[in-house]
């Protein structure tokens, strides 16, 4: 066996250039496709970070009816000390509770209808880093201080700014008229596109008493520090929540977002397909071509005794030393062009300087890479089968040769 | 029967002598009585719902169906607020902001103080007699017991989302009750009217509930508490500035 | 030489097959790639063209940046006919947009209405193949409103059944309450659309803000978007007062500038694709060249100089790219045959529509058959074959008939 292994690597290194050129070929391909993956990681990332980090959380606490109706009185009752147990369960990365309604805010022209957000910027930025969405201003701050931050859409439709008196009204909980007068601290940009045109987040305590729901939220959105394992996550915080409230996975508050998820999964495998089937014919090319030129020597080889199973395992190892150069090339030059588009991003902002929107998320027009484990090998996994399966049939060939007649080809 | 806010605060009937009234003057009654009059009442709100019960006190001003001013009296907290209407136009203020908004008619849709009247209740308008064709059902009997239920349906043209409103009035032609129907025979809205007294020439009821159809055990119960017609308003009244006291 | 080019092609059939195959495999999939992307940007591009503007539009100045209700154009109907004269083949469409209460005997939700063609809309757009209930808005129905099946839901009504539209027209201080019956439901998996949009015939929605004969917007739909620019010049030189006229490239910008890069997209992937199968290639090309160093050297001998060698080189591998190119082209358009015909379906996990950039397109993405970049790709073959062959050329130069005849 290893006189074959021996003779495979002498012979890729008798035909120095044609095994460089062919190398560089799938090298290419895998670099190619490990950046193109990475890139496309990137986007659906950001789209999942915005749905699943902003939004949904990976696990969902609520009262069971409010998901359907959204009615405000379906909350969740002490909010504070319920949030209090879900962050001391073990696997809780964190957890933040989020009270929604809906009032009439207007500007110094302007009314109109408005969705409010209530949320703890104590518990919420280091979750969701929703500050950093900020395009103008600052966020809210700590305390409860009558601060709103606005949607850039609706700010412009309220043709309000930053330091602009909003004025808040709308119908309590108890049906008392709740009023108040707020100041604009901030204007977001946070991909969530309901809130960004017409929306507003003030701190949850804020919100609680303009309602009058004390120490209510509608959602409870935990992070957990094992996303893949979220079922028996869930059954313990079903332990510790009151029993009127309900706790779900992401999935199951969503299952939209897990087949969009889905989606890109598809895409990758797509991109992985066409890429190499292309370069397998790089490969089929240069083998077929490895056997044929070498007709009479592997008849010699077969007339001195070689069986046919060596001479199948011999193509097929020179195939695979191909690869792990190609492979080794690849890596090299994809890990580059990856470091470039982790790091420095992907700009598309040429056509669209505000970025653009899909399924309800407004993307950057900078879209950053994402570096994953499925980016770095599936690519080369891919040439590996690619090079051995292009390389069955010439060692098929091969091993099928009559040696007296392969001696006397020309 | 759409302006609940005038109709609110001044509903009577002519006092008609001897005849049967046609059930034109009827409608017109009911409807539009209040023309050219203006007043000032004071109100109680009672407001239950499957998810609260609040009671309320207003005062209010008007003149006629077109200007109105409603300023609430009690509870504390909401002390102050106030709605006014100018034609189409509504507007709140809020004392403990000190700022009026405008509301747009997107926003319409929203219930008006908590009740189960909503803002474009306050500025809808239809007439009885204009957009609906109708015809007696019933009528009082000689001795004077029973009452008139006339049936009315909307005309193919008319602006309005029923499908049949019923309204039943006393002999002394006092309504007591309307009901409202979508065109599929569902009861969607109750008014009823209580307690008629007489106030100045006029018989007024005092009370006045609304009743969701499909929730029987929710109502807005509105009753004056005093009430005197005929009054003298300042120009300046119904305006945004006069909001602010 | 041509000749002495394509004989040499023919003697090596294996090697002529094998290589002009590579190529047109990877040319065939780089067409594939493209044109199902490019029906998708096509679709997407003529839903917004026309659901949103219209190769050429005419609104009130101010309209693109503002929007604002009392942003109307006065004598639409003259204006349009003027319109029609001096673009005949266009097809027009008027549209007026309200804001307003639409309100259903238990509850009412505040809405946007637009008013448009019946008609018309129904042949340059897709909106009336999202109905999903009842039908479309029937021309000259004025009382027909056709709203998403969510909006429906929430007001808990039905088709068939009485609504009421309520909107304050500009510069009046009334309302105005307006009788609807629901002709249809639709459902573009777009929840702005789906849950606030409301649909109804110019007439009902001009006679909602009390401006009779005005509009916002008269859209002009070409059946050649090339001619784009001619119409516009047609329109412009009309002189249309307190007008502004937009081709579509400025009414909605955003969507070509996400198509442009989109698009940009493809052609890098595919342009790396090619260079792959250059790669591919450039084996089996210097090898066959190597092969047949000894026939050169007679070539050589014989008179031949060495750039007429190099020439016959380049002649052989333009051919072979012509032939890669030509089946790539023809195994292209047959992997987009079924594309074309039955569609790339993202409905289960879409539903029927999907929202992408602010547009509505369908989720059964059909791919087209985008000729002049298929010929592109096709020439990009013989491009591809002859940089392959570039660097075998190369060391024909130096090369003599004594060492070529020797052999390698």
């Amino acid at each position: 066996m290893r006189t074959l292994v021996a003779i495979a690597w002498r012979n890729l290194w008798r035909h120095k250039r044609r095994s460089l050129i062919t190398a560089t070929a799938m090298a290419v391909a895998v670099a190619m496709c490990m950046s193109l993956i990475a890139f496309t990681d990137g986007m659906y990332g950001k789209m999942f970070e915005i749905m699943v980090g902003q939004q949904l959380g990976h696990v969902q606490v609520h009262h069971p009816d409010y998901p359907a109706g959204k009615k405000l009185l379906d909350t969740i009752p002490d909010a504070q000390a319920t949030l209090g147990a879900i962050e001391a369960a073990p696997g809780a990365l964190g957890a933040t509770g989020r009270l929604n309604g809906f009032a009439l805010l207007g500007g110094a022209k302007m009314s109109t209808g408005a969705q409010l957000q209530g949320i703890e910027p104590a518990r919420e930025l280091p979750l969701t880093h929703i500050d950093q969405r900020i395009i103008e201003g600052r966020f809210l701050g700590d305390e409860a201080n009558l601060e709103v931050v606005v949607g850039v859409g609706l700010a412009e439709e309220l043709d309000i700014g930053v330091g602009d008196e909003v004025v808040g009204f709308t119908q309590s909980a108890d049906g008392s008229l709740g009023n108040e007068l707020y100041t604009v601290v901030g204007l977001s940009s946070t991909g969530n596109a309901a809130m960004d045109k017409g929306g507003a987040w003030m701190h949850l305590h804020d919100l609680q008493e303009l309602l009058v729901l004390p120490d209510q939220v509608h959602g409870i959105t935990v992070l957990s520090t094992d996303p893949d394992a979220l079922e028996p996550f869930v059954d313990q915080l079903e332990g510790v929540v009151p029993d009127t409230v309900q706790v779900q996975t992401w999935r199951e508050a969503s299952p939209q977002t897990a087949e969009l998820m889905g989606m890109q999964s598809f895409a990758s495998l797509f991109m992985l397909g066409i890429v190499f089937a292309v370069a397998s014919f790089g490969v089929l090319n240069t083998m077929m071509m490895s056997v044929f030129e070498r007709t009479r020597e592997l008849g010699v080889l077969k007339a001195i005794g070689l069986k046919p199973q060596q001479m199948i395992a011999m193509v097929l190892v020179e195939s695979i030393f191909l690869a792990s150069l190609a492979g080794g090339i690849g890596l090299f030059i994809g890990g580059l062009l990856d470091l470039l588009v982790v790091f420095y991003g992907f700009d598309m902002s040429a056509g669209n300087p505000n970025g653009f929107e899909m399924m309800g998320v407004r993307l950057d027009p900078v879209i950053y890479g994402e570096v994953t484990p499925f980016s770095l090998f599936a690519p080369i996994s891919a040439l590996v089968v690619v090079s051995v399966g292009a390389s069955l049939w010439p060692a098929w060939r091969a091993a099928r040769l009559q040696p007296v007649e392969a001696i006397r080809t020309e | 029967m759409r302006r609940f806010l005038p109709l609110l605060l001044l509903v009577a009937t002519t006092a008609l002598a001897g005849d049967k009234p046609t059930i034109e003057e009827l409608l017109d009654a009911t409807d539009d009585v209040n023309r050219g009059a203006s007043s000032t009442a004071v109100m109680s709100m009672q407001v239950k719902t499957d998810r609260y019960e609040r009671s309320m006190k207003m005062k209010a001003k008007s003149q006629g169906e077109e200007n109105s001013l409603i300023v609430i009296l009690e509870p504390a907290k909401d002390a102050g607020i106030a709605t006014l209407k100018v034609g189409d136009n509504l507007w709140n203020y809020m004392p403990k902001v000190d700022r009026t908004m405008k509301i747009p008619a997107g926003m319409m849709s929203g219930s008006w103080m908590g009740s189960h009247l909503s803002n474009d209740d306050l500025v809808r308008n239809s007439r009885l007699r204009d957009d609906f064709t109708y015809q007696m059902v019933s009528e009082p009997a000689d001795d004077g017991t029973g009452e008139w239920v006339i049936e009315l349906v909307p005309k193919p043209d008319a602006a309005v989302v029923w499908g049949k409103v019923v309204v039943t009035i006393r002999p002394d032609k006092v309504p007591t009750k309307i009901e409202y129907f979508d065109e599929k025979g569902n009861l969607v809205r109750t008014l009823g009217f209580d307690r008629i007294e007489q106030v100045g020439e006029r018989q007024v009821p005092m009370e006045m509930s609304v009743i969701p159809g499909d929730k029987p055990d929710e109502f807005t119960r509105i009753t004056y508490d005093e009430l005197t017609f005929d009054v003298e308003h300042d120009a300046s009244t119904f305006s945004l500035q006069a909001l602010k006291k | 030489m041509w000749r002495l080019a394509f004989r040499n092609l023919v003697r090596h059939t294996r090697r002529t097959l094998i290589t002009g195959s590579a190529i047109a495999v990877g040319i065939a999939l780089a067409i594939l790639m493209w044109n199902v992307q490019a029906g998708l940007y096509a679709d997407m591009l003529a839903q917004a063209i026309s659901s949103q503007a219209g190769h050429v539009v005419v609104q009130a100045t101010g309209w693109q940046a503002e929007q604002e209700t009392e942003m109307l154009l006065a004598d639409a109907s003259a204006l349009q006919q003027r319109l029609s004269d001096a673009v005949p083949d266009a097809t027009i469409s008027r549209r007026v947009f309200a804001g307003g209460l639409l309100v259903a005997p238990g509850s009412s939700v505040g809405v946007g209405l637009k008013g448009l063609d019946p008609a018309v809309e129904a042949d340059i757009d897709r909106f009336d193949e999202l109905i999903v209930d009842g039908t479309w808005l029937v021309p000259g129905d004025d009382r027909g409103l056709v709203i998403g099946r969510a909006l429906a839901e929430r007001l808990s009504v039905e088709v068939g059944d009485k609504v009421v539209f309520m909107t304050q027209p500009p510069g009046s201080d009334e309302m105005v309450s307006q009788l609807h019956r629901i002709t249809g439901l639709f459902h573009t998996g777009a929840a702005s659309a789906d849950g606030s949009l409301v649909l109804s015939t110019v007439e009902a929605a001009q006679a909602a803000l009390q401006a009779e004969d005005q509009v916002h917007q008269l859209a002009l739909h070409l059946d050649d978007p090339d001619e784009t620019d001619r119409a516009l010049g047609a329109v412009a030189a009309l002189g249309v007062a307190d007008a502004e006229v937009l081709p579509w490239t400025m009414a909605v910008p955003n969507i070509l500038g996400f198509i442009d890069m989109k698009m940009s997209g493809t052609h890098t992937m595919n342009a790396f694709l090619l260079i792959i199968v250059a790669l591919g290639i450039a084996n089996t090309v210097l090898m066959s060249a190597l092969e047949r160093t000894r026939e050169f050297g007679v070539l050589l001998a014989l008179g031949m100089r060495p750039g007429q060698l190099m020439a016959l080189l380049m002649a052989e591998a333009a051919l072979i790219g012509a032939l890669g190119g030509v089946l790539g082209v023809l195994l292209g358009a047959v992997g987009t045959y079924p594309f074309v015909r039955w569609g790339l379906d993202y409905s289960s996990f879409m539903g029927e529509s999907m929202e992408v950039a602010g547009v509505i397109t369908s989720s059964l993405i059909i791919g087209t058959y985008d000729w002049p970049v298929m010929v592109l790709y096709g020439l990009g073959g013989v491009l591809v074959a002859m940089i392959s062959a570039v660097y075998p050329a190369m060391t024909l130069r130096t090369l003599t008939p004594v060492d070529a005849m020797r052999g390698t």
